[in-house]
């Protein structure tokens, strides 16, 4: 065993006490082991303080999506909000509702916040690495073989996902089904996108149902765009 | 899945250096930590600024220290890191407060390790060596990895590849640096 390799198990705490005791007495009397010592000290201290770096970064990235999820109606957004329920009223009631239209309008690939695949590799999720990298029919597969094993609900929002970028509209409705009365995560999420999917095949009072269910929640995900979709839905039920 | 089992799988992924274990710890307690500082009179960004430090030092325990929590939990711990973390915005603000916590002196040494202008230095530069080294001196120097547990977590055939590879790492930022004296 080389001076590093020691040095790292007394970090470590790995050493028994005899062999802590031999080690500190060394320090002392072996320059050469003080001066590895010394080195191993800095590099160590200089790879915990890079890693605190991007742990750091990666909260501050976190906070910013909580603070979008936690921001509240303000007197301006709710200035905003009704303005766009006009234009969209405005512009259903000229044009006609088509649900095809709101689909492709509120409809937006869900990002891999589940399991992000990171630098170390040894890590990383195969299906979550297909997911990142737009290979969905690859994580789909992947996904399906996880669940075989693991029934998170977590795994399935992330496999309807999968499928609804595929426009597998009515696979990810089944798998979103199974999932959306379940208290996790992606809950809200799972919610909004079966909610689409309703859209998309013309079911709204399903949907109007779903976005109901969303505000019992009390959930701030996609408030604003479920203001205006309620605005397309409440007119399309009242005819 | 009972909560002791949570807790000891949660405690495993920490320690196997697992992001998302790390960011579901924040988003877990965050919203707890941050109403109990508010009853301090701390600004909402301070807390965040606190609750964020104190879960990038948990997790750094866990991960280079191998840290184990036996007789009681994360978020117990998370919070003894933070609130000494917040006494300690508190006093600098000079506010006075009654404080209804106790202080954790085994939670406090997390929070006050002060780095040398050498440390700041190479970690800044640790970004310009090779990503292969930069992964090697993570797994080595931070997470405390043996050769022989790099050897099976990387591509490497052996022990002796991975030590010839890290010295070359080591000499190539020494070169590049003079950092280590």
């Amino acid at each position: 065993m080389n001076k590093e390799e020691y040095i790292q198990d007394y970090f470590a705490e790995r050493l028994n006490e005899e062999e802590l005791k031999k080690f500190q007495i060394a320090l002392k009397s072996d320059p050469d082991l003080k001066k590895s010592y010394e080195e191993y000290l800095v590099l160590r201290e200089a790879s915990k303080l890079r890693e605190q770096q991007e742990l750091k970064k990666e909260l501050i990235d976190l906070e910013s999506d909580h603070n979008k999820q936690d921001k509240k109606l303000s007197y301006k957004i709710l200035l905003a909000t009704a303005a766009a329920a006009i234009v969209t009223l405005v512009f259903f009631s000229l044009n006609g509702p088509d649900s095809d239209m709101i689909f492709e309008q509120y409809y937006k690939e869900y990002p891999n916040t589940y399991k992000p695949v990171v630098r170390d590799n040894t890590r990383n999720d195969p299906a979550f690495i297909a997911y990142e990298n737009k290979d969905y029919e690859k994580s789909e597969r992947l996904l399906q073989e996880l669940l075989v094993d693991d029934i998170s609900p977590d795994l399935r929002f992330y496999l309807a996902l999968s499928q609804m970028a595929q426009e597998k509209y009515q696979e990810a409705g089944r798998e979103l089904d199974q999932i959306i009365q379940t208290d996790f995560e992606y809950q809200a999420e799972a919610l909004w996108y079966r909610t689409l999917i309703h859209i998309q095949a013309e079911e709204y009072l399903k949907a109007k149902n779903l976005l109901d269910l969303m505000n019992n929640l009390n959930t701030n995900f996609k408030q604003e765009e479920r203001q205006e979709i309620l605005v397309f839905l409440n007119e399309e039920l009242s005819e | 899945m009972s909560k002791s089992t949570a807790e000891s799988e949660l405690q495993s992924l920490l320690r196997a250096n697992d992001r998302s274990a790390f960011k579901k710890m924040y988003t877990d307690y965050r919203e707890e930590f941050l109403n109990f500082s508010k009853r301090y009179g701390v600004a909402h960004d301070d807390a965040v600024d606190v609750y964020q430090d104190a879960t990038v030092a948990l997790f750094q325990k866990f991960v280079s220290e191998q840290f184990e929590i036996k007789h009681s939990t994360v978020k117990t711990y998370l919070f003894g890191i933070a609130k000494n973390k917040l006494y300690q915005v508190l006093k600098k603000n000079s506010k006075k407060v009654d404080f209804e916590w106790e202080l954790n002196v085994e939670a406090e040494k997390e929070i006050n390790e002060e780095v040398s202008e050498d440390v700041q230095k190479l970690a800044t530069h640790l970004n310009s060596i090779s990503e292969s080294c930069q992964r090697l001196i993570k797994m080595f120097y931070y997470r405390n990895l043996t050769i022989d547990e790099i050897v099976e977590l990387t591509e490497y055939s052996d022990g002796n590849t991975v030590r010839s590879h890290k010295s070359r790492c080591v000499k190539r930022l020494k070169k590049l640096f003079g950092v280590i004296k």
